[in-house]
């Protein structure tokens, strides 16, 4: 699954047509958009707001270690040389209000730019000055970078990092303005999403593609096998663990271990009368499967 | 976990994160002109990148970046009971790089560390001013590349050399250096010392492929020990970890044989034999990083903390393995590790 956030509807309206989503009412508190494969939170805008946000979903909708998150909303930038509707991927990410950094992970190749973002708790207008930050760097012997301005990442970082890995995160920013007062409109905030959509979402797939090769070592039937047998050997907490091992050891060494199983259950009369009884079943099992 | 394709990940090292207090480091120039493509991530501390929770050490490893830092408070560490102190009473390690560029799956590290990426602290010269220190107390036994390989650096950091340089002058101190690596360009540039010793360990070839990814195979490893032999470098053979398999007592013994097939025993300063043992804590958390290893998810026994095969095979392992090492390196060269060591 895919979970995508923005702070603003304008944002979102390319990706709800891109993918067909359809709003989902049982969120009362946020509009969430969906399909079989994605989910879009509209988080409104601040830190606080997309921290609550995202944070309520994941708990409704737990994500597994092939789950993307994905931020994608338009951004100020510190360059005026930046076209609007360039895309950069976050490699940092400041809280301008804690002065606290946070690094997601940059293992997938990527067609993008990098840059680092900060994220301020209002809305940055500088009329032409500069803001004021932190030095950025000693100037050696990585050159002053230049940056974005969001309102959001940070927040969305900091929620979203209780339940996905660093490399499942991705930030990606738009340019729209140069953090002074400019004529942006929804529709032209909607035009610049628009503009990176399908760039974004073929990324987005093949990083899809290869996190969806991650599988549990046991299937669904060993799984329930597994269970099975812990239960007619009436083992303990401790004992289950071991059997665990057992069996995921046996998985990876030589495949598939239910056939094995199933012989073993059918030869034995279980279940175990007494928990001896099932100690001694075990240890012919680890004879049998080491 | 099922092997995940590398074709879309970034390269190695393709992003370089750089501690503030690291960046006028004059190592760190040098390191980062290597990778003129990198991009490079300024940081306040090493641990904001090194220590975020939640890290994926698998999928680290496959794009694995650089962190420059500075090494603060700690610079020597006492040796730590399940390694082999070769009878040296003042034993200690350091630790001017965490984390290998080599990925053996049997490796502690990935229990040590919360993440794959390589720290390399720029400042050597404090750790020296800390080994000067000790060494003015008493004598030191120092291995430098435990929770790393310095050799397969050595394109990058050049730490070898100034290690060497180093102890050249401090006849009291015993440098080890642990290496797979078979760099045969930089042995040119090493010096042949008394007090450095190199240890390189060696695997059989079916363990080598098995689970010493990215590492040279056993054939390039013995051809790297035959020049450093050639050249006089002070070598020492560590068959380290033995990895139990059911064909183990033949693996071994054609590896053993070979070995020494191939090279003079007689130069070899010492061998090392340790079946393979590690932390329970280390385990639990490997176990977690690596669930598709079947050399991790081996049910080891628990001995007092320390995981391995069990006591009985231990032995065994060792004592066949011992009888086959005799036959070339006089006992007293031989060093064993033993759970109360």
């Amino acid at each position: 699954m895919i979970l995508i956030t923005t702070a603003l509807y304008c944002e979102a309206l390319p990706l709800i047509q891109y993918f067909h989503l359809k709003k989902d009412t049982a969120f009362a508190k946020f509009q969430v958009f969906k399909n079989e494969d994605i989910v879009l939170l509209i988080t409104k805008t601040g830190t606080v707001q997309a921290a609550i946000g995202t944070a309520s979903l994941c708990s409704l909708i737990t994500p597994t270690l092939r789950d993307i998150f994905l931020n994608l909303g338009v951004c100020g930038s510190s360059r005026e040389d930046d076209p609007a509707g360039s895309i950069f991927l976050c490699n940092k990410i400041m809280d301008l209000e804690t002065m606290r950094c946070f690094y997601p992970d940059i293992l997938f190749a990527h067609p993008f730019k990098e840059r680092w973002v900060l994220t301020s708790p209002k809305v940055i207008n500088t009329d032409g000055h500069q803001i004021s930050l932190p030095p950025l760097t000693g100037g050696r012997p990585i050159s002053p970078m230049p940056y974005l301005i969001d309102m959001e990442a940070s927040g969305l970082y900091q929620a979203a990092s209780y339940f996905y890995q660093p490399h499942q995160m991705f930030f990606l920013k738009v340019v729209s303005d140069y953090l002074m007062n400019t004529d942006i409109t929804p529709d032209k905030i909607t035009g610049l999403i628009q503009k990176n959509i399908d760039l974004v979402m073929e990324w987005i797939s093949q990083v899809q593609d290869e996190l969806s090769k991650i599988r549990p070592v046991f299937t669904m039937e060993e799984e329930k096998y597994t269970v099975k047998l812990t239960e007619a050997l009436q083992l303990s907490s401790s004992m289950e663990l071991k059997l665990r091992q057992l069996l995921k050891y046996s998985k990876l060494k030589e495949g598939s271990f239910t056939d094995r199983i199933r012989d073993f259950m059918a030869d034995k009369t279980l279940p175990c009368k007494t928990k001896s009884e099932g100690k001694k079943y075990f240890e012919q099992l680890k004879q049998l499967f080491l | 976990m099922n092997n995940l394709s590398s074709y879309s990940y970034n390269s190695f090292f393709s992003h370089i994160y750089v501690e503030k207090d690291a960046m006028a480091h004059p190592n760190t120039g040098k390191i980062l002109s290597r990778f003129p493509r990198a991009v490079c991530i300024e940081i306040n501390h090493y641990k904001d990148v090194f220590c975020r929770g939640h890290q994926n050490y698998l999928l680290q490893k496959k794009s694995p970046s650089l962190i420059l830092a500075v090494k603060r408070n700690t610079y020597v560490y006492e040796g730590a009971p399940v390694c082999q102190s070769f009878g040296n009473r003042h034993f200690y390690y350091t630790s001017s790089v965490m984390n290998c560029f080599y990925d053996c799956e049997y490796c502690y590290l990935q229990g040590m560390y919360p993440s794959a990426n390589i720290v390399i602290f720029v400042n050597l010269e404090d750790i020296f001013l800390e080994t000067e220190k000790l060494l003015k107390k008493f004598p030191v036994y120092l291995c430098i590349s435990y929770d790393t390989d310095l050799l397969a650096f050595e394109n990058i950091l050049e730490y070898v050399k100034k290690w060497q340089a180093f102890a050249e002058s401090r006849p009291d101190l015993t440098v080890e250096l642990r290496t797979k690596s078979a760099n045969l360009g930089i042995l040119n540039q090493l010096t042949p010392l008394d007090n450095f010793i190199f240890a390189w360990t060696l695997s059989p070839d079916v363990i080598q492929r098995a689970y010493e990814h990215h590492t040279p195979s056993f054939e390039e490893r013995i051809s790297c020990i035959e020049k450093a032999l050639d050249k006089g470098l002070r070598v020492r053979l560590c068959f380290d970890p033995l990895i139990c398999r059911k064909d183990w007592q033949s693996l071994y013994a054609d590896m053993i044989r070979t070995a020494f097939q191939r090279l003079p025993a007689d130069k070899i300063n010492d061998v090392s034999l340790g079946v393979f043992r590690v932390s329970r804590d280390y385990l639990k958390q490997m176990r977690k990083q690596r669930p598709d290893s079947a050399i991790i998810q081996y049910p080891y026994e628990n001995d007092r903390g320390v995981c391995h095969y069990g006591r009985k095979l231990s032995q065994e392992m060792i004592s066949y393995t011992y009888n086959l090492v005799k036959e070339f390196i006089p006992e007293k060269n031989i060093y064993v590790w033993k759970e109360t060591s």
